[in-house]
């Protein structure tokens, strides 16, 4: 799943009457212009996959082949997506190399107080679903949020104590998927010839993969589900194995723990899967 | 967590549980017959929250039976607290860290008298006209400025705890408030901001529309007055360049009230006549330092129809 980035924040504190910019931007938004048989081919990052449907438009930003272009076919492999489209392919043009599927992006703006007092006088609720299609001079998507965030202020009569109407918490998530409470974990299995190892991942304890040669995949699970990742030892051998669980959208690893497979420890480890949160699950061996 | 406020112009970000006023700096006024306190609104921004907290100071005495009291006070006023103890009589108390500006005044049965005291004297200015903040702003009237946590003692245990916020001003003006109209206002910061006028005012009333119709005997009378509102002309003299300066953010508020003496709050929405508004001598050796404009109160009076 190709993320969304934060390029630029704002300050802690800002004025609902000024600009409350925040900027996005692929994580991964270089791309390869190539010729796909006569054709305009376009290599992205392979996060794209699940993102860039036969027959929608993407874009390309800069260069001679800055445009907009329908897809025709996709094919990737582990590293890249390889989009090709309608446009007739005129020669290499290395400064075209900044890509973006043709759809706004959406973010949800929460606001309002979750605890003590300001709970019930201003609660925390979404206020806000903000569509936004990318800067093509910029290459960002630029979200001001002062226009959403002022609606929930209201001027009261002057009292002593806290005036929750001249004031406002809030937090803005990316809209990741269609379907909000969807995320998707990838998965890898990287296996040296020399180790044995396979890789089992369930969901509420599920079997949902269980590979036992090298491959990579993906699947779609709901919030709140707990996985459960872990490698299997099917073969005694010298060497180790690494298991790695990453949360993308925080890009922090949430668990690594390399064993050495001729010890009876196998690594595993379980989490709850958060709203908005995307994970990549990945056991790489080494004789 | 981000945090944004009611304001139009950028918010430091230094501010949060600080005593840094949004807006001007307040002014402080005591009454010139008793030297008693007059009612001064700001806003500042809360730690716990992030969130704006109006502090209104002023209150000459507050009677409580609570032991946990939050003391707000603009540096030159003085708060009398009067702990009454829910059962029994008082022991022998005292203050825990003592400061000059807290002290005991008395302890009468059941209920202990404690006065903060912030306009104890200090070398320093206490006047605008050489406004310097070598001498001004840390010292002289602004000398006990800061926050204190100061625990009431009963027989040297600790029941009670005062949490004393003192804020700095620029300056303190002795008024007649039999003469004055305490306004309040939301200012550009998006806090607010008081300040106590002494000045000349003529009271009316503006009436916009009026409906006449004559009678069989060919006399003209009113039958309806509609749009009556009590409207203010004042003008105000000898005003320093703080003061010109704080009045004049009060015509670009958007909500502005008065202070009501019955219910002892700021809640007399009024409407400020822009047009009207006038500011002289922003300069401390211009010879008019005058400000005069119109407001009515936006209460619209009921008048009777024929």
């Amino acid at each position: 799943m190709a993320n969304l980035v934060l390029k630029n924040d704002v300050d802690a504190l800002t004025s609902v009457f000024q600009p409350i910019r925040m900027d996005y931007e692929w994580e991964y938004p270089s791309c390869l212009v190539y010729d796909a048989a006569g054709f305009v081919g376009i290599r992205v990052h392979v996060s794209f996959l699940s993102i860039v449907p036969i027959g929608e438009f993407v874009q390309i930003l800069n260069g001679s082949y800055k445009g907009t272009y329908i897809v025709t076919s996709v094919t990737n492999d582990a590293s890249y997506l390889y989009i090709v489209t309608d446009q007739v392919f005129n020669g290499n043009d290395s400064t075209s190399n900044l890509f973006n599927v043709d759809k706004r992006q959406t973010f949800e703006l929460f606001a309002g107080y979750q605890s003590g007092a300001g709970a019930t006088v201003k609660p925390y609720q979404k206020i806000a679903d903000i569509a936004v299609s990318i800067n093509p001079i910029t290459a960002l998507f630029e979200v001001d949020l002062h226009s959403y965030l002022r609606t929930y202020f209201k001027i009261n009569t002057p009292q002593s104590g806290i005036d929750y109407g001249l004031s406002l918490q809030w937090q803005l998530f990316v809209t990741t998927d269609d379907v909000p409470t969807s995320q998707t974990i990838n998965w890898s299995l990287t296996q040296n010839d020399s180790v044995n190892m396979g890789l089992n991942i369930k969901v509420d304890s599920q079997d949902q993969v269980l590979q036992l040669a090298n491959s990579s995949g993906s699947f779609i699970v709901n919030s709140s589900q707990t996985v459960q990742a872990l490698g299997i030892r099917t073969i005694s051998a010298s060497g180790t194995a690494t298991l790695t669980v990453v949360n993308n959208t925080s890009t922090t690893t949430i668990y690594t723990q390399q064993v050495t497979t001729d010890s009876n420890e196998i690594p595993s480890f379980s989490f709850t899967v958060a709203t908005g949160n995307d994970y990549t699950i990945t056991l790489t061996t080494n004789a | 967590m981000k945090y944004s406020y009611y304001s139009a112009t950028t918010i430091p970000q230094n501010i949060v549980g600080q005593q840094i006023p949004l807006g001007n700096i307040p002014i402080s006024f005591i009454n010139e017959n008793g030297a008693s306190d007059i009612p001064i609104l700001f806003s500042v921004v809360e730690a716990t929250e992030s969130a704006i907290q109006n502090v209104i100071t002023g209150v000459n005495s507050v009677t409580t039976t609570s032991t946990e009291n939050t003391v707000f006070l603009v540096a030159s006023q003085k708060v009398t607290y009067n702990i009454i103890k829910s059962s029994g009589t008082w022991g022998s108390m005292s203050l825990s860290p003592t400061y000059a500006f807290a002290s005991i005044l008395s302890t009468d049965g059941d209920t202990v008298t404690i006065q903060f005291d912030a306009s104890v004297a200090l070398s320093g200015d206490y006047s605008s006209i050489d406004y310097d903040d070598q001498d001004y702003l840390t010292s002289g009237i602004n000398g006990f400025v800061g926050s204190y946590e100061i625990d009431l003692l009963e027989d040297s245990t600790d029941v009670g705890t005062f949490n004393v916020e003192i804020f700095p001003t620029v300056q303190i003006r002795k008024i007649c408030p039999e003469n004055t109209l305490n306004f309040a206002w939301l200012n550009r910061s998006g806090g607010w901001s008081s300040f106590a006028l002494e000045c000349k005012y003529v009271k009316g009333f503006s009436i916009g529309k009026q409906k006449t119709y004559k009678t069989a005997s060919d006399v003209i009378r009113n039958s309806q007055l509609d749009e009556v509102y009590q409207t203010y002309s004042l003008i105000a003299e000898g005003l320093t360049t703080f003061e010109l300066d704080l009045l004049s953010s009060l015509r670009t508020s958007i909500q502005a009230y008065l202070y009501n003496e019955d219910s002892l709050y700021f809640d007399i929405p009024i409407l400020i006549d822009a047009r009207s508004f006038e500011t002289y001598g922003n300069r401390q050796r211009q010879p008019d330092r005058n400000m005069s404009f119109n407001f009515r109160i936006a209460t619209q009076e009921v008048i009777q129809t024929q």
